[in-house]
């Protein structure tokens, strides 16, 4: 099989391939990306006890016949914490109503929910071991007739459900948690007014009503889900665009190359249709093998992504019926033109050969498709680093080397029960953090006492967090100033940030106002830009920052933090043992340690799809370049064919082997070079396009623009190099005989 | 000048060995005319390329300008034959891309000669041969007599101390093939050395010497 049929057929093989992959990752994709919207509960609110104190007994009966009647009310479930006794193993359990596992959506991997008035059990993915075994679960013996599915994919709220054994609600007293399932996201938002009256009429201020979904920062998780649905359609497109301008190569070169068979077939009696219709019949036959083989290569290809990259591209049915008929179409599409033109020639023509100016045409047409392959590189390389970037703006601008050390717990609090192991973390756990030998390994650190309050002003009021700090906590957690400067010490200054103050003034000027917090008044003096959502560590743009030093003394109901930056060239592990210091100070050391929160850990199930889908568009785009690359191999090969009597001429003339390998070559480097070029050009403006149309804060690694650049040359030289030595190295006297 | 000794040159077609030479001994002094002739196939053509470096054979000795050519490496091989030899085809062979000043200079440009100086050289060489109007005409606007006067222009403007012509008059009327043979003699005259392939028994008696090529081998020399 000459070079050019073979690059051909491994071309279509490998856009096939290349098809049924990216298509089977973005329907896995899309799918999963739904899910997280899904699993978070739009249609739910949480109804729980919050912060303000006051009456804390169960909503009772009331409140469930106030509710039956709202509208779009679907069903109620309730949870109620039976904890675990402190300071020995003990199952962390919760007495579940009856509907709770389908209001939650939470599926079992074994057996079904218990039954009411059965002694029965259900235990988190965790205990799955325990299925059909017998427990003593606070003095009661149950047994384990179901296993939930892992819980840790759906983010951090509910990963701590993987340790614990659910029982049926026998009655038992405790602190209750309320989930409103209704008809409609809408349904549920309407109902929050209503519920919250409620509440405020019956003096039972102390449970907190709010949307399930703001739990799990359904919103970013929405965001990201449009970037990176842009991401990968864009992926996909661009896939779909070089195997079209690839497949066109090939055609027109297929059909070049039989132009004087055509004009034979012709001279004794094909019709055009004839022709028309043995080229399109020979396109098909090409594209159902480069189908057949396209298949097998897919599996390969999804195999070491998987490998690679964690991310599931095995064929799917549908993937697959789609590239079926896509390449289909596009081989039809991309052999009818050019067998057109073939059977339009006229007989004698044709058969004497012709056509000297559409192999640069041909070319014009590779280089284009090699633009294209560095376009969709560019792009992937800056929707993915914008993606990224987003969701750092989202969840707060922690950089790599930082890590926080959150207390769920308030300051001076003493219980163990929490499955997770978490200590209630203090001024003095980071004054002993700081006289320890780990803090020489550290640039920077904080620490931050957080304090849930109402605030109102002039425009409004809230309910958020006051943060006093002590040490580079704005720095630490990614606030930037944006007005003003941050709070100095001693003069009860504070810095309020963007969102909190368009919120309770209506504006952002508000340096050297007032605002009363903690029982005294506050001056602003900074005004800055933080965080999207609230999560650990960061300082979010709805909260208040001050200086601990000014409150004086830690006030009831602080939960502390630390942040820690460490030193470059400090390992990561330094991290950890932290954790485990931190842990020592506080109980036994065979409780789970603090565990450190990094950057990657928040919002990290959207965040592992994002880099699961980077590391695998990263390969797709290279994987494109090659079948560009491959596409220019097979027009030099073309090319060089057909000007071999002309190379031939030149080496008579004098031209050495290695001057025309130069000549073959130069203009091909020069123009892949423009095409590369102009390809990253491109990529780098569709990108800005599609991340500015989703509303997300693009961004661009320009460092690796250049290596990029640079790539299409290098890529167009290894193309051509052996179809251009392959002609020049033809001895000139047998170049010439050539027609 | 040329000496050839035993050369054989076996081609390949698939499977087969196909013999065009099968042991020439030949002598060419400077200055001479010499027409190889014979049947259809004999390895005139092939005798024409391997004199010009070409091709190399598959055994025996080529010695050029007393210089054995196995020992050429493919670059000194490509600057002997654009500096010392000229090429004159049947088939014309003219770059269909290129005008017909620019295919005069192609031997130049591979000299790296300066832009300017291939350009007056090739006008200068096209106005030897005729043409000086057609200067800025690609080939295919040109006739058969045209597009060969062209290449013969190519040939001799690198002063060449060889000229080869394979069957230079074989596509042409007789009036066409007259005046390329007259500018092909003129070279002659000014001492390059002539060797022509023909069939054109008219043509080869306006040679000094006739060589005959029968079955891969010199008949007569």
């Amino acid at each position: 099989m000459k070079l050019r049929s073979a690059l051909s057929l491994a071309s279509t093989s490998l856009v096939a391939a290349l098809l049924i992959v990216s298509l089977a990752s973005y329907e896995r994709a899309l799918r999963r990306l739904d899910w997280l919207t899904e699993v978070a509960g739009r249609n739910v609110l949480l109804i729980r006890i919050g912060e303000g104190g006051g009456n804390l007994a169960p909503l009772g009966s009331d409140f469930l016949a106030f509710v039956s009647n709202l509208e779009g009310l679907v069903r109620v479930a309730s949870q109620v914490q039976g904890g675990r006794r402190p300071n020995a193993f003990d199952y962390y359990t919760l007495y579940v109503s009856e509907n709770y596992f389908q209001v939650r959506g939470f599926r079992f991997v074994a057996g079904r929910p218990p039954q009411p008035g059965r002694d029965e059990a259900v235990v988190g993915f965790g205990l799955r071991d325990l299925m059909g075994r017998k427990l003593v679960v606070k003095g009661t013996r149950v047994r384990v007739v179901g296993v939930l599915e892992s819980m840790s994919d759906r983010g951090w709220p509910d990963a701590p459900l993987d340790q614990v054994v659910f029982l049926a609600d026998r009655g038992v007293l405790g602190p209750t948690t309320y989930y409103l399932e209704f008809e409609s996201e809408r349904a549920a938002r309407a109902a929050l007014v209503p519920v919250r009256r409620w509440l405020r009429e019956h003096s039972r201020e102390g449970y907190r009503v709010q949307p399930l979904a703001s739990l799990y920062g359904l919103d970013l998780r929405r965001k990201l889900r449009d970037v990176l649905a842009g991401a990968i359609s864009w992926g996909v497109s661009a896939i779909v665009l070089v195997a079209g301008a690839n497949l066109a190569t090939f055609q027109l070169a297929r059909a070049l190359e039989r132009i004087r068979v055509l004009g034979i077939r012709r001279a004794v009696g094909a019709s055009r249709q004839d022709v028309l219709r043995e080229a399109l019949v020979s396109a098909t036959l090409w594209a159902l093998l480069g189908l057949t083989l396209g298949l097998p290569l897919a599996y390969a290809l999804a195999g070491w992504f998987g490998a690679r990259t964690g991310l599931d591209a095995r064929p799917t049915p549908v993937a697959f019926a789609s590239t079926a008929l896509g390449l289909l179409f596009l081989v039809l599409a991309s052999a009818y033109l050019p067998a057109r033109w073939a059977a339009d020639q006229p007989p004698a023509g044709a058969a004497r050969g012709m056509a000297a100016s559409l192999p640069q045409k041909r070319l014009g047409l590779a280089l284009a498709s090699l633009a294209l392959g560095m376009a969709a590189l560019v792009v992937q390389l800056g929707v993915s680093r914008s993606a990224d970037e987003h969701t750092r703006k989202l969840v707060g601008n922690l950089s790599s080397n930082t890590a926080v050390y959150s207390s769920f717990f308030f300051v001076g609090s003493r219980s163990l029960t929490d499955p997770r192991g978490v200590v209630p973390l203090d001024h003095g756990d980071y004054a002993a953090l700081l006289a320890s030998p780990l803090a020489a390994e550290l640039r920077a650190h904080a620490y931050v006492e957080a304090y849930g309050v109402p605030l109102g002003g002039p425009a409004g009021k809230t309910y958020t967090y006051v943060r006093a700090y002590e040490g580079a906590y704005p720095e630490l957690a990614g606030a930037r100033l944006i007005a003003g400067r941050w709070p100095r010490p001693g003069d009860n200054e504070a810095a309020i940030g963007q969102e909190l103050a368009e919120r309770l003034f209506g504006s952002t000027d508000v340096l050297g106002l007032e605002l009363p917090a903690l029982g005294r008044r506050w001056k602003l003096v900074g005004v800055y830009a933080g965080a999207g959502e609230a999560l650990p560590g960061n300082a979010a743009s709805d909260q208040l920052l001050l200086l601990r030093e000014d409150l004086g003394a830690t006030l009831p109901r602080a939960r502390g933090e630390i942040l820690v930056e460490k030193n470059p060239r400090a390992p990561k592990e330094i991290f950890a043992a932290i954790g485990r210091f931190l842990t020592a100070r506080h109980a036994s050391p065979e409780l789970a340690p603090v565990e450190p929160f990094t950057v990657n850990d928040l919002a990290p199930e959207v965040r592992a799809v994002l880099l699961e889908l980077t590391a695998a568009y990263r390969l797709l785009a290279a994987v494109i370049l090659l079948l560009a690359g491959a596409g220019l191999a097979a027009q030099t090969a073309m090319i060089a064919e057909l000007e071999t009597r002309t190379l031939g001429i030149r080496r008579a003339v004098g031209a050495s082997r290695g001057r025309l390998l130069f000549e073959l070559l130069m203009p091909l480097l020069q123009a892949s070079l423009l095409a590369g070029a102009l390809g990253a050009g491109a990529g780098v403006l569709v990108s800005y396009w599609v991340v500015r149309a989703q509303g997300a804060t693009w961004a661009f690694p320009w460092a690796s623009l250049t290596f990029i650049v640079l790539a299409a040359p290098l890529l167009a030289a290894l193309a051509a190099a052996l179809p251009a030595w392959r002609a020049v190295r033809r001895p000139p006297a047998e170049a010439m005989r050539m027609e | 000048m040329i000496e050839l000794q035993g050369v054989t040159k076996t081609y390949r077609k698939g499977r087969v060995e196909v013999p065009a030479l099968r042991g020439v001994d030949l002598c060419i002094e400077e200055g001479e005319h010499v027409a190889l002739v014979g049947p259809s196939g004999a390895g005139k053509s092939t005798l024409l390329y391997l004199i010009g470096l070409m091709e190399e054979p598959t055994s025996g000795s080529v010695r050029l300008f007393g210089e054995e050519t196995a020992r050429l490496t493919d670059a000194e091989r490509s600057r002997l034959r654009g500096r010392t030899i000229g090429f004159v085809f049947q088939a014309f062979n003219l770059v269909p891309q290129l005008k017909a000043w620019q295919n005069v200079a192609l031997p130049l440009h591979y000299q790296r000669r300066p832009r300017r100086e291939q350009r007056e050289r090739a006008l200068a060489m096209l106005e030897r041969v005729g043409l000086a109007d057609r200067a800025e005409h690609y080939p295919s606007e040109l006739s058969g007599g045209e597009e060969q006067r062209v290449a013969i222009a190519r040939a001799m403007v690198i002063e060449p101390r060889l000229i080869l012509a394979d069957e230079p008059t074989g596509n042409l009327d007789r009036a066409s093939g007259r005046v390329v043979l007259e500018l092909l003699e003129t070279a002659v005259e000014g001492g390059a050395t002539l060797v022509i392939v023909t069939h054109d028994p008219e043509v080869a008696a306006r040679a000094g010497r006739v060589v005959r090529v029968v079955d891969g081998r010199v008949a007569r020399g």
